[in-house]
């Protein structure tokens, strides 16, 4: 750091979000950068925040030169975070991808149709009635504009990654297509220098064209696929109220919500969601809170309680005082954390970039060593020939095949997956899941089924089960509490007929009155039943035992007397314990991560087979990204099994985020894979399936690489001093089509993949 | 279990299988050395004889 002395008054100081930072050295490297520029009086890091302080003289340096200061050494600025970030941006954003993609199909369509038109009028059956030469300038035109408006993108790519020494899949193209798009030039325009030379007047304008239309389609493909990227922060976006009940000067009225100001009192009536993150001061209700904590019980509130914006109210009406509004909100930080996690996110190489990693540099060095070897070697006119042969390498080795490779597996292997019910987001998922060495499984809603059943059905002396559950299904049947609801769904699957129950009341947080079969009935908890002169002490100590293992009990009692207690807890999905079984035969460590209490999570962990030291408990909402990092940073490739609004940032920060389809739109959004069911059997499916698509990919790239490796010696005339063969564009053609074929053939088999 | 290597910019544990997908790894001298971050990587290979002469401190 960069002591400054007193500083004066014309420095301005600016916080920007660094991404990319490890270690400590991170931040010593970018202070140093950010201290050695012009104007910059003092500069601190943090990497824990990923913030860089900025303190600087806005006459000499302004934000666009702290920036670029910050990305000469080698780090990124990510755009601000931002809860104001407005609809309309995004929607324009999507209406520019979309537009994008469109041009790629139109480019993709109309550069194959072009390709297949000459290929057709070259390979006329009986010979073309037209000379080559009349049909070389007939192409000239369509062919220079697939090469330069449809294949743009490829051209500009290379070029870019040739500025960094980088050879990717489109540095291939580029070189194969203008290699191909060159030589048919030249001997569109010099027909006579080419024929001096001993060569034909075939040219490769339907090759380039094919191969651009190809690899344009296989991106547009991938295009479609994603797109949704910012999909989980405006699902966030769109749990926030946009208006708040506020009480001042003694009126009450509706304000937007940004202009809830700190302090302000607000009021939240039953079916509001909380505006901002306060305290309740007056009033009592249940509150949902299951999008931050992920337990599907709503939580009372009374005065004195936390209440947490974005959470749904469902019971009665409070009032509360803001305490955190705008970024500093619950919210807020989630939205932070996921745009951070996305961020952040490892990206992976894909596996056709990085064959043609060492594929380019390698046939570039054949192209030259041709050269050199006819210069030396040849026959007259040396030149000519060298540089037609080295010509002759570049284009054949552009596999067109490569096009079709990756795309077809994918298409086959998502509709698999989708017959399977296991939705899959893009070609990066697949790859990420295929190396999958850890799955993480969120508890509540995931390995539970996240929503209350009965588990313990407990009497008091002188009532029967039976008659307990049918009198307090009674009471409960007009209660819209999820734990009502429960007791009500229990008796009827028991066969119980539940009576009419008249004079009902229900009382915010604390229970039910009802009149049933002309006996006064209360429902509730234990102080709602003491407060009407009943003793519960005969069933406390069951009631604290139910409570250990995770339960929540509901008192009852009959004009006065007591008559019993129901204890409600969140259960196993019946097929979480195969599950995980399969997962672990597949050579996967599987972990629980909750925020629940640990004698709870253990509980539930001793019955799906999950031991103590795999079970990560007591985890606030906000760090659940943080567990997944540790684990990642341990070496493992993680999947995050999860449903909940909390666990978003999870899902985007893991390898592969695995989303259960019954869980919020958050998660959906968040996540690279979803579950369309609930079943956790899917995960094992999934991580199976990938790694069938990635074989089936692998295998695709080695027939289309494999016929164009088999001819590269050919065309660089191996075979010429032998049988006077150069390459031919037969040859070329027929390795082509074989190598598509090959590979569509290839990515079929995959139908074959079976899901249990 | 893969065995971690010491990043010899910051002195982290790191994985080298990771380091090398990620492209973490420098040459030099005809060793292979692996960081945790571009930084680290960075300030190697601007200067490796800097962060090789015994006498450097690693910075965490």
């Amino acid at each position: 750091m960069v002591q400054a002395p007193e500083a004066p008054s014309d420095t301005a100081e600016l916080t920007l979000p660094v991404v990319g930072m490890t270690c400590a050295s991170c931040v010593n490297r970018i202070e140093r950068f950010l201290s050695r520029a012009d104007g910059v009086s003092e500069a601190s890091v943090n990497l824990a925040t990923e913030r860089a302080t900025v303190r600087f003289d806005p006459a000499v340096i302004d934000r666009s030169g702290i920036v670029s200061a910050i990305e000469s050494a080698g780090y990124e600025v990510r755009r601000e975070a931002s809860i104001e970030r407005t609809e309309d941006a995004d929607l324009a954003e999507a209406a520019s991808r979309a537009a994008e993609r469109r041009e790629m199909l139109i480019g993709a369509a109309a550069s194959t149709i072009t390709g297949m038109v000459m290929m057709a009028l070259m390979l006329w059956p009986g010979g073309a009635p037209w000379p080559m030469q009349d049909l070389n300038v007939w192409f000239l035109v369509p062919a220079t504009i697939v090469q330069f408006v449809f294949g743009r993108r490829f051209l500009v790519a290379a070029l870019r990654g040739a500025r960094h020494g980088e050879a990717n899949m489109n540095t291939l193209v580029a070189i194969g297509t203008l290699a191909a798009y060159g030589y048919s030039l030249v001997v569109t325009l010099l027909p006579d220098t080419v024929m001096a030379a001993g060569l034909g007047h075939e040219t490769y304008f339907d090759s380039a064209a094919v191969i651009v239309g190809l690899i344009l389609f296989g991106r547009w493909l991938e295009a479609r696929a994603k797109g949704r990227a910012a999909g989980a922060v405006r699902a966030l976006l769109r749990l926030q109220p946009s208006m708040a009940r506020v009480l001042r000067e003694g009126g009450e009225r509706e304000v937007p919500v940004a202009e809830v100001v700190v302090g302000d009192l607000v009021r939240v009536r039953p079916g509001d969601r909380v505006a901002v993150d306060g305290v309740v001061i007056d009033g009592a209700s249940a509150v949902d809170e299951s999008m931050l904590t992920g337990e599907a019980i709503p939580v009372d509130k009374g005065p004195g309680d936390r209440a947490i914006g974005a959470t749904l109210n469902v019971a009665g009406s409070f009032v509360m005082r803001a305490e955190r509004v705008g970024r500093d909100t619950a919210l807020a930080q989630i939205v932070a954390l996921v745009e951070q996690a996305q961020g952040s996110k490892a990206p992976i190489q894909r596996l056709a970039d990085r064959v043609t990693g060492w594929f380019v540099p390698a046939v570039m060095g054949i192209a030259a060593l041709t050269l050199v070897a006819w210069l030396v070697l040849g026959p007259d006119p040396k030149l000519t020939y060298g540089l037609v042969s080295a010509v002759a390498v570049l284009i054949i080795a552009c596999p067109c095949a490569m096009g079709l490779a990756t795309p077809t597996a994918i298409m086959v292997g998502t509709g698999k997956g989708a017959e399977a019910g296991i939705l899959i987001r893009d070609a990066a998922a697949l790859e990420h899941a295929q190396g999958i060495t850890t799955v993480v499984l969120d508890k509540t809603g995931t390995i539970t089924r996240g929503t209350p059943t009965v588990t313990l059905v407990q009497p008091a002396e002188g009532t029967d089960a039976g008659e307990l559950l049918r009198l307090v299904a009674a009471a409960e049947r007009g209660s819209e509490h999820p734990l009502a609801e429960a007791i009500v769904q229990h008796a009827l699957d028991a066969g119980i007929e539940v009576p009419e129950a008249t004079a009902f009341e229900a009382l915010a947080g604390r229970g039910v009155r009802a009149t049933v079969d002309g006996a006064t009935l209360l429902v509730g908890t234990e102080a709602f039943v003491r407060e009407d002169g009943v003793d519960p002490s005969p069933l406390e100590p069951a009631a604290a035992s139910a409570a250990r293992d995770g339960a929540s009990t509901v008192f009852a009692a009959r004009d006065g007397r007591l008559i019993g207690l129901i204890g409600l807890a969140d259960t196993v999905k019946p097929s979480s314990a195969s599950a995980i079984t399969r997962l672990r035969s597949a050579g996967i460590d599987v972990w629980m991560l909750t925020g629940d209490r640990r004698a709870t999570a253990e509980a539930i962990g001793a019955q799906v087979g999950i031991g103590p030291d795999r079970i990560i408990a007591e985890v606030l909402p906000g760090e659940k990204a943080e567990r997944i990092r540790s684990l990642q940073a341990s070496g493992s490739i993680v999947a995050m099994v999860g449903d909940g609004i909390n666990d978003a940032p999870a899902l985007a920060q893991a390898d592969i985020g695995i989303a259960i389809g019954t869980g919020a739109d958050v998660a959906l959004e968040a996540s690279d894979v979803t579950l369309v069911g609930s079943d956790l059997a899917g995960v094992a499916t999934a991580v199976r399936l990938s790694r069938a698509t990635m074989r089936t990919i692998r295998q695709n790239l080695a027939w289309a690489f494999g016929y164009n490796i088999l001819l590269i010696p050919v065309a660089a005339g191996v075979l010429f001093p032998v049988a006077g063969l150069l390459l031919s564009p037969a040859l070329a053609a027929g390795a082509m089509a074989l190598s598509s074929v090959s590979v569509v053939a290839n990515s079929l088999r995959l139908r074959g993949f079976r899901a249990a | 279990m893969t065995t971690m290597v010491k990043d010899p910019v910051c002195g982290m544990e790191v994985n080298p299988d990771i380091a090398r997908a990620q492209g973490l790894i420098a040459e030099h001298g005809g060793e292979t050395y692996y960081f945790c971050g571009r930084g680290c990587k960075l300030d190697f290979t601007d200067d490796p004889e800097r962060i090789l002469d015994p006498a450097y401190q690693p910075s965490m």
